[in-house]
């Protein structure tokens, strides 16, 4: 049985809003001459393979195509020269059958997944040179059209010998199309901007010079400019821009017991002067190199179960792990997955105060730049705000192309990098209370709660590294969340104490009636996302909560022991 | 090439000239050297072993990719890559941490990547990279070598063999050869490989191509604790043209044909690249309408051009019995439990069996095969595989014999001593982006002491396959592994040549050089690599083996033709 998990990487935790800065509108342009080359050959093709014994009923071919620039520097010196380079992956994605049972459906026990039986990626020139792209795509669709067959074949099999799928809503959704294109942009949109950014980053990286304690003292940049296009026979024609904009500091020392403590800090824009000024990574810098010193010296904190606060950035991990992948919907749709949240449309799933929508049109959140955010999603669909709880009622799912019963049309999440198909996955996700606590009253709240108890003290989680999560029917569905930066805080009143070496852990239903109250701050986490369709960047805004129960387990720890001589 | 090599003997006399010499040592070695001296003298654990040898291998990489494909650029991207590699060994040189495998990852190489590096004249940040993994190595040496000297007093090992020191004692040496930039215009190259791409255009049953260079410009600076400073450029340019097509009975015929260089200029002019891709595409057109070998055959087979070449690869240098001298390691019981589930022993768990030859008959007496890793020109040409300082800071002998007159008298060895070799002879070695490290040839020559005409050679090859009843012979052009890739039925009456496809070798084996029924009296040169490793083969144009089993390939899967037409 298939085993399905989530991990959830942090890129951005931008806790300082950002100056405004309003986004360009791209100008639509005619539609350009690769997407023409994509549509005829997708045109020419399915007419021929329609009239197949087992007929191809859709086909659609994405292209990426990626300029990136990316530098590296270590304690104030750049590790090598940066690089920009240019890439074009094309995919087909192809189906076969009837839209109400295709190849994309699941063969149970077969672990290969249909979603690996639907389509191929390969590269294609980066000119628009009709005769080799039609060639490549041409040579490649035959090759996903024969391996869809046969899988088709298995899933007819399949339909008599094995019980019927719970599940009956057909496996491709009918959608309205449209017609989309963004001007280009150019290389050198994205090697103006190399210079400048090599100096930032060896000053950044400079700022970890001075702690000896210190072995890693690294910040790197990464500019992408993705222009990726999306063509198919139902006649959607799509072509936009993103460009992403990434400073990544991380530093790192070890304990004297061996444990490795590494921090981060990473900073996303959608354009270069969104990104934060030299005063503000400066303090950052000095953040992490005064806090790693600190950790190096705190205590190992044991187990635990009890009441908690998770500032913002690790709140909106939390919400990511244990709650948005169970509202992705195509995954609904797969027996072996657990499908927590399935038939629950309608009922009370958070506290009355909590809202969550996702919107990958939002491109900020209150001045703060969004890594989760795009037009279309890579099936050609119009990505829209789903608005999934209101006041604690769950109401909606996220949805690709693949509905489930009672969600028949997607609302533009089917997203996966150029090397998989696309599955329905998250795009922005805000969480929102209409009952906001001051970071004071949540201290409160700890406090009675731990009393209570006869507990002498609790958690409280700052700063997080990224997530994990598992939601198949074959392991427990728990998730957990790798914290950074740990505070024990005393009930009595004794100066909060930083500790280190536990990660939070929890099942997801158990955690929902825990959340006792959400605070009037919030940060972004801008992260990328791991999952069957590949690395893909999302955001999770969410305040700080105060959970009335959370789990600790002991980190993993390195068995090594720390340098033995000195930092030269 | 210049270079700078100041042996020992004259520091020792010239103690300024000593220092003149290191002079001519750059800031990066000398900051390696300065963290290796400091680990030498301080690196210890408490009751262990201290440090006997520490080497460090620094690389600086600039790697050129481009593609062009029917006349377009598919890639065109520079990459630096700056890595390293290093050792520390404990104990002393007779007995360290060599010569022992704990893990499957350790035999088999698994994870065995290279660090990181900096080039940069920034001593302190030069440093802390070597310091780190320095550091690293120190504990996981003292950690094998405590595993070693519990199998040592538990084990049962031939005094002979416990008697062979780990590691050859050397003396310091200067040697410095100035860096050789690759001399190219992107743009050019560009040019040149979308105009020859473009032969392809006019072959419609080649479905897949490309013309693709990759031109890496590498410096490796090497220090060790021996004082010994080693700074040479390692570079490599390759070009490769690539076809794929279908032969009409549905195999895939996909051929690859690969150029070796050191430099630029070494390329073909446009016209001759543009004559070897119509000659690959022509080529092909015959095979995909040649007939399939049915009928097993075991007879006279004669190989020509680049064949002779790999054949000499294949039997001599990548089967357990090769020409490489290589110690039986210690096993740990955990290990030889794991390898219990291995059909066979892996090469790498043994010793090398040919060792046991040494002195004797091992080809025939009309073969002898010297290694000339230390000539740089061969007739005038500068040869790919000249090796002018190893991994190890070791430099080949101009001429060696491996084998004399068929008798086996020398073998190819590093630092690390055999049963039979306790010397380096200057090949370790090391490819340009540090991935794979190894005792690999360097130029080796082939020749016979009887040589014949090309023609007779094949008058001889048709004489023999009608003395052993067949109506036919065989001539091998090009070979890959087992497979002849090129391979013509040769008719004994007509001597007429007919290519066919579909064959595979059986059971070829160093002893099948023993029986050698001619040799031509020309001569070739061959550039290869070997997990990018540089060689290059001098051998007759034309070898004729006695017997050969070639048989159907029966793993040849059969595909369906094209649904559609290929786009116009």
């Amino acid at each position: 049985m298939e085993r399905r998990t989530f991990l959830l990487l942090l890129a951005s935790a931008s806790i300082t809003p950002m100056k405004a800065v309003s986004q360009a509108k791209p100008a639509r342009v005619d539609v350009a001459k690769l997407e023409q080359i994509l549509k005829k050959e997708a045109e020419r093709n399915l007419e021929k393979l329609s009239k197949e014994q087992v007929p191809a009923y859709y086909i659609a071919y994405r292209v990426y195509d990626t300029i990136s620039a990316e530098g590296n520097s270590t304690f104030g010196e750049l590790s090598r020269p940066s690089v920009c380079n240019r890439m074009r992956w094309a995919q087909v994605q192809l189906r076969v059958g009837s839209p109400a049972l295709d190849n994309t459906h699941e063969v149970k026990g077969d672990d290969s997944g249909a979603f690996y039986n639907s389509t191929k990626y390969f590269k294609i020139p980066l000119e628009d040179n009709e005769k080799a792209i039609s060639t490549a795509l041409w040579l490649n669709t035959d090759e996903v059209y024969k391996k869809a067959v046969i899988h088709f074949q298995k899933v007819q099999s399949q339909a008599v010998t094995k019980v019927a799928s719970e599940d009956k809503a057909p496996d491709f959704s009918t959608e309205k199309r449209e017609v989309y294109h963004e001007k280009p942009y150019q290389e050198k949109d994205v090697r103006k901007y190399m210079s400048e950014l090599d100096k930032r980053i060896a000053l950044y990286s400079s700022y970890f010079n001075s702690n000896k304690e210190l072995t890693d003292g690294n910040v790197s940049y990464n500019v992408v400019l993705l222009r990726s296009s999306f063509v198919d026979t139902e006649g959607a024609s799509i072509a936009q821009n993103s460009f992403q904009f990434r400073i990544m500091a991380n530093a790192r020392t070890v304990a004297d017991d061996g444990m490795e403590l590494p921090l981060y800090k990473s900073y996303y824009a959608n354009t270069f002067d969104e990104l934060p000024g030299n005063k503000q990574v400066k303090q950052d810098m000095e953040w992490i190199s005064n806090t790693l010193s600190a950790l190096k010296k705190a205590p190992v904190a044991d187990t635990y179960a009890g009441p908690a606060i998770l500032d913002a950035a690790a709140a909106g991990v939390f919400f990511h792990e244990f709650f948005g992948h169970r509202l992705e919907g195509a995954r609904m749709k797969l027996e072996a997955s657990d499908q927590t949240f399935k038939k629950k449309i309608g009922e009370q799933v958070l506290a009355d105060d909590i809202s969550v929508y996702f919107d990958p049109q939002l491109r900020t959140y209150k001045e703060t730049p969004l890594s989760g955010g795009y037009v279309f999603d890579d099936e050609g669909m119009r990505g829209r705000r789903v608005d999934v709880v209101a006041n604690g009622v769950l109401k909606d799912f996220l949805m690709s192309r693949t509905p489930i019963d009672g969600h028949p049309v997607s609302n533009g999440h089917g997203r996966g990098q150029i090397y998989y198909a696309p599955v329905t996955r998250q795009s922005n996700m805000i969480v929102e209370t209409s009952r906001p606590k001051t970071d004071r009253e949540l201290r409160e709240m700890l406090v009675k709660e731990l009393k209570s108890h006869n507990k002498p003290y609790g958690y409280r989680f700052c700063e997080v590294s990224g997530g994990f999560t598992n939601i198949s029917r074959i392991d427990a569905n728990a998730f957990y969340v790798t914290p950074l930066v740990v505070y024990r805080v005393y009930a009595d009143g004794r100066q909060d104490e930083l500790v280190r070496g536990v990660n939070l852990v929890g099942t997801p239903l158990s955690i929902f009636s825990q959340i006792g109250g959400c605070g009037d701050d919030h940060v972004v986490f801008n992260g990328y996302c791991g999952a069957e369709s590949g690395s893909i960047p999302v955001s999770a805004v969410a305040p700080s909560l105060f959970v009335k129960i959370i789990e600790t387990q002991r980190q993993e720890k390195s068995q090594e022991l720390p340098p033995l001589l000195n930092r030269p | 090439m210049k270079k700078i090599y100041l042996p020992l003997l004259v520091f020792l006399f010239l103690p300024s000239f000593l220092l003149s010499s290191q002079e001519k040592v750059d800031p990066i070695c000398r900051g390696i050297q300065k963290e290796i001296k400091r680990s030498m003298d301080s690196l210890r654990l408490e009751n262990s072993v201290a440090p006997c040898f520490i080497d460090y291998m620094g690389n600086d990489l600039l790697a050129l990719n481009v593609e062009a494909q029917l006349g377009s650029l598919v890639n065109s991207s520079e990459v630096n890559y700056v890595n390293s590699r290093s050792s520390v060994l404990v104990g002393s040189y007779e007995q360290n941490n060599l010569n022992v495998r704990t893990s499957l990852e350790e035999l088999f190489g698994y994870f065995d990547y290279p660090r990181g590096f900096l080039v940069t004249d920034q001593e302190e940040v030069l440093r802390t990279e070597v310091w780190k993994v320095l550091d690293e190595k120190y504990k996981a040496s003292v950690e094998r070598y405590n595993s070693k000297q519990s199998l040592l007093r538990n084990t049962e090992v031939p005094i002979e063999e416990r008697n062979i020191p780990d590691f050859q004692r050397l003396e310091q040496r200067i040697c410095i050869y100035p860096k050789e930039p690759l001399n190219y215009d992107i743009r050019e190259l560009e040019e040149y490989l979308k105009e020859a791409s473009l032969v392809f255009a006019d072959y419609p049953d080649i479905v897949d191509s490309n013309v693709r260079i990759y031109a890496g410009t590498s410096y490796v600076r090497y220090c060790n604790s021996e004082n010994t400073v080693c700074c040479y450029p390692n570079n490599l340019v390759a070009l490769f043209i690539y076809t794929k097509g279908r032969s009409v009975d549905g195999e895939d015929l996909v051929l690859t044909k690969s150029c070796y260089s050191s430099t630029i200029e070494e390329l073909p002019s446009l016209d001759s690249l543009k004559a070897l891709c119509k000659a690959q595409a022509d080529y092909y057109q015959i095979r995909r309408t040649s007939e399939t070998l049915d009928e097993s055959y075991v007879g006279p087979v004669l190989f020509e051009g680049e064949a002779v070449a790999d054949l000499v690869t294949q039997l001599l240098l990548s089967t357990e019995n090769s020409l490489v001298a290589k110690r039986k390691p210690l096993l740990d019981e955990g290990l030889k439990m794991n390898l219990r589930y291995y059909s066979q022993m892996p090469a790498q768990a043994l010793g090398n069996g040919l060792e046991t030859f040494m002195n004797r008959k091992v080809i025939s007496r009309d073969l002898t095969l010297t290694s000339m890793s230390g000539t740089e020109k061969y007739q005038g040409k500068r040869l790919f595989g000249y090796i002018p300082v190893d991994a190890q800071g070791v430099s080949p002998a101009k001429e060696m014999d491996l084998i004399k007159e068929g008798v086996l008298v020398n073998m190819l060895t590093s630092r690390e001593p055999s049963k039979f070799f306790k010397e380096s002879n200057g090949h370790m070695r090391i490819s340009p982006n540090l991935n794979y490290m190894g005792v690999y040839p360097g130029v080796l020559r082939l020749q016979s002491k009887r040589t014949m005409p090309e023609s007779e050679l094949k008058a001889k090859l048709l004489a023999a396959a009608k003395e052993e009843d067949y109506p036919y012979g065989y001539i091998i052009r090009k070979v890959n592994g087992d497979i002849p890739i090129e391979i013509y039925q040769v008719d004994v009456a007509t001597g007429k040549e007919k290519l066919m496809r579909g064959g595979r070798i059986l059971n070829l084996l160093l002893r099948s050089l023993k029986h050698v029924s001619g040799v031509s009296d020309k001569e070739n040169v061959y550039n290869r690599i070997f997990q990018d490793v540089k060689s290059s083969y001098i051998v007759p144009s034309g070898l004729l083996l006695e017997e050969v089993e070639i048989v159907k390939d029966q793993r040849i899967e059969y595909k369906k033709p094209y649904i559609v037409d290929r786009p116009e």
